[in-house]
């Protein structure tokens, strides 16, 4: 088990990405290090991304909340380190870094599934707090306002990374990728 | 009454007679309050065609149903008449706390008619009402007149009035309460200075009965906590209303010198962070308002340094700042300041100064015809002699005193291309270009080119929907869908009902239609259903459209400036983007019912409405 918040652990996560960029074939699975690290890429890529949110400053942590009915049996805290219109990194991270995000977002994995689906709006779901900032700040909670069409680029992006959901696997490839999550919680103690 | 007081004033200026009415009961339960029975008493007694600064205009406040309640935001008064901006119908309205006083002091609303034959005031002191001289106050400022008002009559006496412009008549005078708090759109100060009524000075100790205590409680409760964690109320607070400053200029919408273009190179200059940097003390609400988006200021630097005051909002800090292409944020809360104590509204002074920087660019305008003055984009300077010169109607401010659309009449070439105003009043800091549906909603807004009478700006530019109506979402700002045209309608419908309980329009956002009508129910003490609210709003709007067809309007008035018509925005996000309205105004009409050839409500829709009664006045026989 690599120790959080070490080099070897970023070094480790850094190879794993590698490895399963050319071990799993497109689409990824949401919620995979593969996945965030495509988004982490289109994100960087994006001029209007970089225009949008030029001024915003901290780390986002979006947290999936477990829903064993749509294959997720822990939480998963996705951390986006973002900074003046670029995204630094987007990984899979422990629940302990994740919580140390700047700007921890809370909802059911369905919902988040929905958001990025863009079946519901980012914006409207965090101001009637289904996407809830934990805890709730007033300053952060000004600044998330402020930075709204940010939200809806990084959504955006997101809806265009070619991917899959979980609860939409078949049964093997649903096995696989539970035994994969065990792996993470193993090594990574995510 | 439950929620209202039940009584209004009756002040006939030319005769200096004051008598007590009744609301009746059919008018409260078919308008509510505010803006809806406010606009029906102005509908039923004021005469099309009309001068709207002669006597036969009638100027009425009015507080909302749920004004002075404790329900959360809920502050406000309307005013209406007819305006002399644009020569339609008009409506006001403004929080702090003057409208809650006046409620107290026993009364729902003021119906001011004639014309005093010298300067006069109002003073109403929990249930008795009288006329006294004002010719002490005349000429005085906004803060001097308040001043002295409460130095005579006591501090605890609250004053809603007008400054300098109301008594010169500038065209879109404010009337102004608290000290800061402004009902400035359509030029209501210059009405209440036609009829030489310089203030209203309310005091009382009157209780607002509601019907059911507990229900009202728990919801109200319910509100305040959405309220306290949403994070609208809490960039709001956070920024106060300039939250929007840089989500408007990353859209590519922020309107920036006179909206040659939508991108302004200097917002971070004039944002709300700025602000909060350099001039904000602290930040103030209206009664009963957790939110708290008004500013105390006070400006640390420059030739301003040391004066304090509320504001600037973003309509202010837009249109001083990057509609006259300025990034002085010192300037732009000065000239704030000084438009309060002028009692002027700053969307239309700030438009109006824009305009006048174009048309000398463009060499209409030359420095002989300005008295001397050499009028350029940037500088921060002109635009506050502008401000004192329109206030005054000195030199060329008489000219500006009279808008940007009698400007553009009065100097041709051409200027009325880029003469930024709807039906004659001045737009907000919002490219419709970058939005295509807010074009439609300046276009069709009943007082002219204006954002808040359906706040389309919300799930446009703000990516935020109304919860307060069923579907607002829109789904490409940059694309014309006509079947969205219906969110249009649905806001302004929605949003007409919260000028008639008198509740912020921040509030719509967070809270939706089902948990307002609980609180109305509560109030009054009736059952009280989401389908009633949206037809009191619906019938409102339409009563005032009609309104406006009685004094002539027509399809050809719901249009937008040429220059959003055909001018592309030459940068940012909406670059190569024009305003096609045809495309929404047939979809619109139907979705109203309104007839799409002439833009009247039909018949069928006003019975619909039970408007019957006004069937006539604009299908023939009784006018
Ligand atoms: S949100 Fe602002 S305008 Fe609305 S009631 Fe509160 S302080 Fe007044």
């Amino acid at each position: 088990m690599y120790k959080v918040g070490t080099k070897e652990w970023d070094e480790n996560y850094a190879k794993l990405v590698e490895e399963r960029n050319k071990s799993e074939s497109k689409p990824y699975i949401v919620l995979t290090p593969e996945w965030a690290s495509e988004f982490e890429k289109m994100v960087q890529a994006d001029d209007r991304y970089k225009e949008v949110a030029r001024t915003w400053e901290g780390s986002v942590t979006l947290v999936f909340k477990a829903d064993p009915e749509a294959e997720l049996d822990d939480d998963i805290f996705i951390l986006l380190d973002l900074w003046h219109g670029e995204c630094r990194s987007a990984k899979i991270v422990p629940s302990e870094i994740g919580r140390n995000g700047d700007y921890v977002l809370e909802a059911k994995y369905e919902r988040w599934k929905r958001v990025l689906k863009k079946e519901l709006n980012v914006v409207k779901e965090m101001a009637t707090n289904r996407l809830k900032l934990v805890p709730f700040n007033f300053k952060k909670a000004a600044k998330l306002a402020a930075a709204a069409q940010a939200a809806i680029r990084l959504v955006d992006i997101a809806g265009e990374v070619s991917d899959k959901f979980p609860d939409e696997l078949e049964s093997e490839e649903l096995r696989s990728f539970k035994a994969f999550l065990k792996e993470l919680k193993t090594d990574f103690c995510i | 009454m439950f929620g209202l007081m039940g009584k209004i004033l009756r002040v006939n200026l030319a005769e200096r007679k004051i008598s007590e009415e009744e609301i009746p009961e059919e008018i409260a339960k078919k308008f509510l309050g505010g803006r809806g029975i406010a606009g029906k008493y102005l509908f039923d007694e004021v005469k099309p065609g009309i001068d709207p600064l002669g006597p036969e205009n009638k100027l009425i406040f009015m507080s909302g149903l749920l004004t002075g309640t404790p329900s959360p935001s809920a502050a406000r008064y309307s005013v209406v008449a007819k305006s002399p901006l644009t020569n339609i119908w008009a409506q006001s309205n403004s929080g702090g706390r003057w409208g809650v006083d006046l409620k107290h002091s026993g009364f729902d609303g003021i119906i001011f008619e004639g014309i005093s034959k010298k300067p006069t005031c109002l003073v109403i002191d929990d249930g008795k009402a009288e006329l006294r001289d004002a010719v002490d106050f005349w000429g005085k400022s906004v803060s001097e007149t308040t001043m002295m008002l409460k130095k005579t009559l006591g501090e605890k006496f609250n004053v809603a009035g007008i400054g300098i412009a109301g008594e010169n008549l500038v065209k879109y005078a404010a009337i102004m309460n608290d000290l800061h708090r402004t009902a400035g759109r359509c030029g209501l100060g210059a009405v209440m200075g036609s009829k030489k009524l310089k203030a209203i000075a309310v005091k009382g100790t009157k209780e607002i009965r509601i019907a059911d205590k507990k229900a009202f409680q728990e919801v109200s409760q319910k509100q305040y906590e959405l309220l306290g964690e949403s994070i609208f109320g809490a960039g709001l607070q956070g920024y106060g209303t300039t939250l929007v400053l840089d989500i408007v200029n990353v859209c590519g919408g922020l309107p920036t010198r006179n909206w040659q273009t939508g991108v302004c190179s200097f917002a971070e200059e004039i944002n709300g962070e700025a602000l909060n940097e350099k001039v904000l003390v602290r930040e103030v609400g209206c009664y009963a308002c957790s939110i708290k988006c008004g500013r105390d200021t006070e400006i640390n630097k420059g030739p301003y340094r040391g004066q304090k005051g509320e504001g600037p909002e973003y309509e202010t800090v837009a249109i001083f700042g990057a509609m006259c292409d300025n990034s002085d944020l010192e300037s732009i809360t000065m000239a704030n300041y000084l438009c309060n104590n002028y009692g002027l509204d700053t969307i239309s002074c700030g438009s109006t100064i824009a305009f006048t920087m174009e048309c000398f660019e463009r060499g209409i305008l030359t420095k002989e015809d300005a008295g001397g003055l050499e009028i350029s984009f940037g500088d921060s300077e002109m635009i506050i002699e502008l401000v004192h010169k329109i206030a005054k109607r000195e030199g060329v401010g008489d000219l500006l005193a009279e808008g940007t659309r009698i400007m553009a009449q009065r100097l041709g070439q051409d200027s009325e291309r880029f003469a930024m105003h709807v039906k004659g009043l001045e737009l907000p800091a919002y490219d419709s270009r970058a939005a295509k549906i807010t074009g439609l909603a300046f276009a069709t807004a009943n007082r002219g080119g204006d954002h808040i009478t359906g706040y389309v700006q919300g799930p446009t530019f703000l990516a935020s929907p109304f919860l307060v109506i069923e579907d607002s979402e829109i789904e490409d700002p940059l694309k014309e869908n006509p079947e969205e045209t219906k969110v249009v309608k649905d806001l302004e419908d929605a949003l007409t009902v919260f000028d008639a309980v008198g509740s912020c329009k921040f509030m719509g956002m967070a809270s939706d239609a089902q948990e307002i009508c609980e609180i109305i129910a509560a109030v009054t003490g009736r059952q009280f259903g989401v389908e009633e609210f949206r037809k009191i709003g619906e019938r409102t709007y339409n009563l005032e459209r009609v309104f406006n067809i009685r004094e002539g309007l027509t399809r050809a008035d719901d249009t937008l400036p040429k220059r959003l018509l055909e001018d592309p925005l030459p940068e940012g996000p909406a670059k190569g983007h024009v305003n096609n309205l045809e495309v929404f105004l047939d979809h619109y009409y139907e979705f109203r019912g309104w007839d799409k050839t002439t833009g009247k409500p039909t018949p069928e829709k006003l019975r619909e409405l039970g408007l019957e009664e006004v069937i006539g006045q604009i299908y023939g026989g009784e006018k």
